[in-house]
């Protein structure tokens, strides 16, 4: 539900307007999963005390709006407490949760006017009806993955399949989906298929082929525009997390990309150097 | 029988190489188990269905998407929501399953002369980028989709629903296509409200009538949180609305 700085044919509290200046109204709403639910305590607050009033009375009340659009779950859950729960199958919940808080009206009011209003509405009264917005919070977005798990490890977010296109690049990548998806032309992965077999090797192939796409999307995704653009990827999620426990913040970090990316996925170069020396001492 | 989904690795190959596999889109009898002979492709789920026969169309307008989303949403009704947005199960269905519905369905030689015929083929037999519009754009999960949306089991014929949302073209896009139709007190009002007038001596909403609905509900949800109102009082509001259309 996109709200962001819509004109309303009444005043609105919200964060982008001064319809209702010097008060505002906040929310916030933990998830908490169990087995098979997502549970969510909500709680609201408004220095407001019209529409405190009004919720008082029953005119209004708190409403918090839960979008998915992956699962095409939508639904608005509202009470006339400032604190409430409520509970939501976790298999209605995947990917990108769009939240949006309001206070809402519960019946037509032709009388509607609060003290706070801004001076410029004089006197004047306005007609609402049931389920008009009357205050706003900012929206919010919250992540419902039931697979990703903080210590799965990088590589299983790639997958490497052949190309057989006539324009095969030697390798190329995708990333609009949930996996990161390395395509190699058919002898390349013919190459591949064969060398993946031998675990010593892993470090290596991953160094020739899981290092450049991550490189590479890591430069993307210090751009915020971009990191918006894959936030619902799945891949994106688990990087986002593991970044998160190894205390890397992309838009600080002064490592360049090719360390993080290293980082991410365990020092793969030093594991393919060594890997390559077995095999020269082997032979 | 148990439903089958295909590993994510295969499903990637398989969509990557879309524009090389064109030509085997063209054939008779699904093709993937030899594409991928000798090789763990395809991996058994836990859900078990009866099998099914999809009735295939007779004419360029006579599809059977109401007996066909009957059929497989009664076959699928289990189905959770997590299983009814995986691609691997639906790209099973399409790939393997019900090939035969597939090809006469959404038949490729129709779309080779178009510009880029394999986006034709990612959109029905694969999910397309936009996640809430892919599973009401690939040929077998938009005909669960239907019923899902729709299935109404308080009614005689709990699929009265689903047969006013599939009548015409223009009400199927208008309201699966809106994001207000991802409420499913919404669908039902609109739809409940088409069935009620249908039955009743008013005069069925024009095609154009229809379209201002539509853009009435978008336009109100732009002030009012329609998710607050009761399946009664939207199809109350709807017939004000119809009404005033009338006046006008």
């Amino acid at each position: 539900m996109q709200i962001n700085f819509r004109q309303y044919p009444h005043p609105v509290l919200s964060y982008f307007s001064d319809d209702v200046p010097d008060v505002d109204f906040q929310t916030a709403l933990k998830p908490t999963k169990t087995h098979n639910t997502y549970i969510f305590d909500a709680s609201a607050i408004t220095s407001c005390d019209g529409l405190r009033e009004y919720v008082v009375d029953r005119k209004a009340k708190y409403a918090f709006h839960i979008e998915c659009q992956s699962t095409r779950y939508r639904r608005m859950f509202t009470s006339f407490e400032d604190k409430f729960s409520f509970e939501i199958k976790a298999d209605e919940l995947n990917g990108k949760v769009e939240i949006c808080s309001f206070i809402i009206s519960t019946a037509d009011n032709d009388q509607y006017r609060l003290e706070e209003f801004h001076i410029d509405y004089g006197d004047h009264y306005f007609s609402i009806k049931k389920g008009d917005i009357l205050a706003i919070d900012n929206e919010r977005v919250f992540y419902a993955d039931n697979d990703i798990d903080p210590l799965q490890k990088i590589p299983s977010i790639f997958s490497v399949v052949p190309n057989y296109n006539d324009d095969a690049l030697p390798m190329d990548f995708d990333a609009s989906g949930n996996k990161i998806v390395v395509s190699l032309s058919p002898e390349n992965f013919e190459r591949y298929k064969y060398l993946s077999v031998d675990q010593n090797l892993q470090p290596l192939l991953s160094a020739l082929i899981i290092v450049p796409s991550l490189v590479s999307l890591i430069e993307s995704i210090k751009g915020i525009e971009d990191a918006l653009e894959y936030e619902d990827c799945r891949w994106y999620q688990v990087i986002k997390q593991k970044l998160k426990s190894l205390n890397i913040n992309l838009a600080t970090a002064t490592d360049s990309t090719v360390i993080i990316a290293h980082k991410l996925i365990g020092d793969p170069l030093t594991h393919s150097l060594a890997a390559i020396e077995n095999l020269e001492a082997e032979d | 029988m148990n439903l089958e989904y295909i590993e994510s690795n295969y499903l990637d190959q398989l969509k990557l190489n879309v524009k090389t596999n064109i030509q085997h889109y063209l054939e008779e009898a699904s093709w993937v188990s030899s594409y991928f002979e000798g090789q763990e492709w395809s991996r058994p789920t836990k859900f078990r269905f009866h099998e099914i026969d999809l009735l295939l169309p007779q004419s360029a307008t006579q599809h059977y998407d109401l007996e066909n989303t009957k059929r497989l949403f009664t076959a699928f009704k289990e189905l959770t929501i997590s299983q009814a947005i995986d691609e691997r199960l639906w790209a099973y269905l399409t790939h393997k399953v019900f090939w035969n519905y597939m090809s006469k369905r959404w038949s490729v030689d129709t779309y080779l002369e178009k510009e880029d015929p394999s986006s034709v083929i990612r959109e029905r037999y694969f999910f397309m980028a936009n996640k809430d519009r892919a599973l009401t754009r690939n040929g077998i999960s938009r005909l669960w989709w239907y019923g899902y949306i729709s299935y109404d089991e308080t009614r005689d014929d709990p699929f009265e629903l689903t047969k006013m949302l599939l009548s015409k073209l223009d009400i199927t896009q208008n309201v699966i296509e809106r994001s207000f139709s991802r409420n499913r007190i919404i669908t039902k009002s609109i739809l409940s409200f088409l069935v009620n007038i249908e039955k009743s001596d008013v005069q069925d909403p024009t095609r154009n009538e229809f379209r201002e609905l539509m853009k009435y509900l978008n336009q109100l949800g732009g002030v009012t949180v329609l998710d607050s109102y009761s399946q009664e009082e939207l199809e109350q509001l709807l017939v004000e609305e119809l009404n005033n259309l009338r006046v006008l």
